[in-house]
């Protein structure tokens, strides 16, 4: 149940990012789009790390993956609209990787801290297969994916080419994810995958396959982060090997670490927040900026080890329910 | 009467130990058992061996006359053994219901878990759980703050939950006070009337003259006695166990 403050500080929030691109000017809107596809990313890794307790430390394959079929399909497919297709397909080809992955690894119980090094050798072969093989771009990575369009048939359709069009696009996009993401959690399914992180034991003598329902929600997130990277390809019109980076997969592990962990709007807070800190630093301390950064990071995580959504929700104005911070077996570090 | 569950030479070694040794136990329909036997008589690994978390080093384990030992452990369950654990094993990051609405959900088909619908069809069952198990008016709080006792009852309302056709209960009022026992001892017997099969774990003497009819003794991974808790008193071999002669 909401209260009334967090109903006033949400309704705040939509309406200040309804009005943000006349105020922000280009710049920012460029930037706060790319954050809102940073955003979608970094929740469909908190769906597997806040509420399944599996920390994928190679996330960035499934995004780098969803952008690279969209380059390669823009490049190699031509004569019909290949938007569409291209969507599916990120969505798709993640998906059914990491049902092999979860099959293979879930069901031989490789879990913690074993799992997440495995996700990270994934999406490091990735970054040597894009960065090695010159069909796909090698390290000059894959350009000239067209920007975001709707087709409808007849020729009919709206290509959205300014700032805030695309920006408009996207956070149309993201709460569409997002609603998407709350009904999962809030299903009995969410339920089940909170009860599997707390105790993976008590849950099977209960009868659930939990190797089973970790594959579906690892599924899930992979999908949902092909997308992400798909929208990536169409906003940058670019892709290159950095996205199946270890760096990325780091970056989105502290975007949901600063905006919270297992709370869904915290990815994009912390997508939003650390991307502008980001931006705005790296304008004038060209060296140190990163190193702010990183402090930034340590201080949110000491001081507000729920993240700044998980610190907001647990204020006096709610209801207090303090959730026992349960150490759970299947959970890797940070 | 065929019974229920059977093993049929059960043999498990951990290396060089062998905490299950040559058992056979059969439990008939509707029957309320009661395990004893000293510290490292094989009650627990009877246990882990029953519901696959173990696997028997020789021998079979019928279940409804069907062999379950090679099964895992979400089959036997769903095959209707439930198990409560020694030690309280419940969701502590989750509120009461919620957590027995999670061994409720279990009885739905994977699809259905994606469907918030059915989690209001199933109110009615949860609510009847708690009701058993005299937890209604703490639903709605964390788990983690229940205190032992009530994790302990819980934990045997969730498994009630998901529908058991046998029960197991591994000592369900270790750390209990004598009145939580007593109340324990109730739910017990009328489960037990409600024609449920239960075998169950015991150390505490009196509360199984308060439950249990028919009594076995294990020793060593072998079943050394069983008959009903009278006889078992008066058996010289089961005294001589207990005071460590044998």
């Amino acid at each position: 149940m909401r209260s009334q403050p967090a109903r006033l500080l949400f309704a705040a929030g939509v309406l200040v990012a309804l009005a943000l691109p006349p105020v922000a000017g280009k710049y920012y809107t460029e930037l706060l789009s790319q954050a809102l596809i940073f955003g979608i990313f970094a929740m469909s890794l908190d769906l597997l790390w806040g509420y399944a307790g599996v920390l994928n430390f190679g996330h960035a394959a499934y995004f780098g993956l969803g952008g690279y079929l969209v380059a390669l399909l823009a490049r190699e497919v031509q004569g019909f609209d290949q938007s569409y297709l291209g969507y599916a397909l990120a969505v798709l080809l993640p998906v059914v990787l990491a049902g092999a992955l979860g099959y293979f690894l879930f069901y031989s119980h490789v879990t913690g801290v074993y799992f997440t090094i495995i996700t990270l050798v994934v999406t490091m072969i990735f970054q040597l297969i894009v960065s090695d093989w010159y069909w796909l771009g090698g390290m000059n990575g894959l350009l000239g994916v067209p920007g975001f369009a709707l087709h409808g048939p007849s020729g009919l359709g709206w290509e959205f080419d300014s700032e805030a069009q695309v920006y408009y696009v996207l956070l149309v996009v993201s709460a569409i994810c997002y609603l998407l993401c709350r009904y999962i959690v809030r299903s009995p399914f969410g339920l089940v995958m909170a009860a599997t992180k707390d105790n993976q034991e008590r849950t099977e003598f209960f009868g659930y396959d939990t190797a089973y329902l970790t594959t579906i929600m690892f599924m899930i997130s992979a999908g949902l982060a092909g997308l992400s990277g798909a929208l990536y390809a169409h906003f940058s019109g670019f892709v290159s090997p950095p996205l199946f980076g270890l760096n990325f997969s780091t970056d989105v592990i502290v975007w949901v670490a600063v905006g919270g962990r297992g709370t869904l709007v915290g990815a994009f807070v912390g997508a939003v927040l650390v991307n502008l800190l980001k931006a705005i630093i790296s304008d004038f301390l060209a060296v140190l900026w990163l190193l702010i950064v990183g402090l930034f990071f340590i201080v949110t995580v000491f001081f507000f080890p729920d993240g700044i959504v998980g610190t907001l929700r647990r204020t006096p104005w709610r209801a207090p329910r303090p959730l026992p911070r349960a150490a759970s077996m299947r959970e890797g570090g940070v | 009467m065929s019974p229920i569950l059977e093993t049929k030479a059960l043999v498990k070694r951990f290396g060089g130990l062998t905490a299950t040794n040559d058992l056979n136990l059969s439990i008939d329909a509707g029957e309320l058992r009661c395990l004893v036997g000293p510290n490292g008589a094989g009650k627990t690994t009877l246990f882990n061996l029953i519901t696959g978390k173990e696997t028997p080093t020789a021998g079979e384990i019928y279940f409804m006359g069907e062999a379950i030992s090679r099964l895992p452990v979400h089959e036997i369950t769903r095959k209707g053994i439930g198990r409560k654990f020694q030690v309280p094993n419940v969701y502590e990051s989750l509120t009461v219901y919620e957590n027995v609405a999670v061994a409720v959900h279990r009885l739905l088909p994977t699809p259905a878990l994606f469907r918030k619908s059915v989690a209001a069809e199933l109110g009615d069952r949860i609510a009847a759980v708690l009701g058993d198990v005299t937890l209604s008016d703490k639903r709605e709080m964390p788990a983690a703050y229940l205190s032992h006792g009530e994790k302990q009852w819980l934990e045997i309302g969730m498994v009630l939950a998901s529908a058991p056709r046998l029960l197991l209960l591994d000592e369900p009022t270790a750390g209990m006070s004598a009145e939580e026992t007593k109340k324990t001892v109730r739910l017990i017997r009328d489960l037990s009337a409600r024609r449920l099969t239960i075998l169950l774990i015991g150390h505490d003497m009196q509360f199984i003259r308060a439950v249990a009819h028919k009594v076995t003794v294990l020793h060593k991974g072998q079943i050394v006695a069983e008959g009903d808790i009278g006889a078992i008193e008066t058996n010289r071999l089961v005294r001589d166990i207990y005071l460590g002669k044998v």
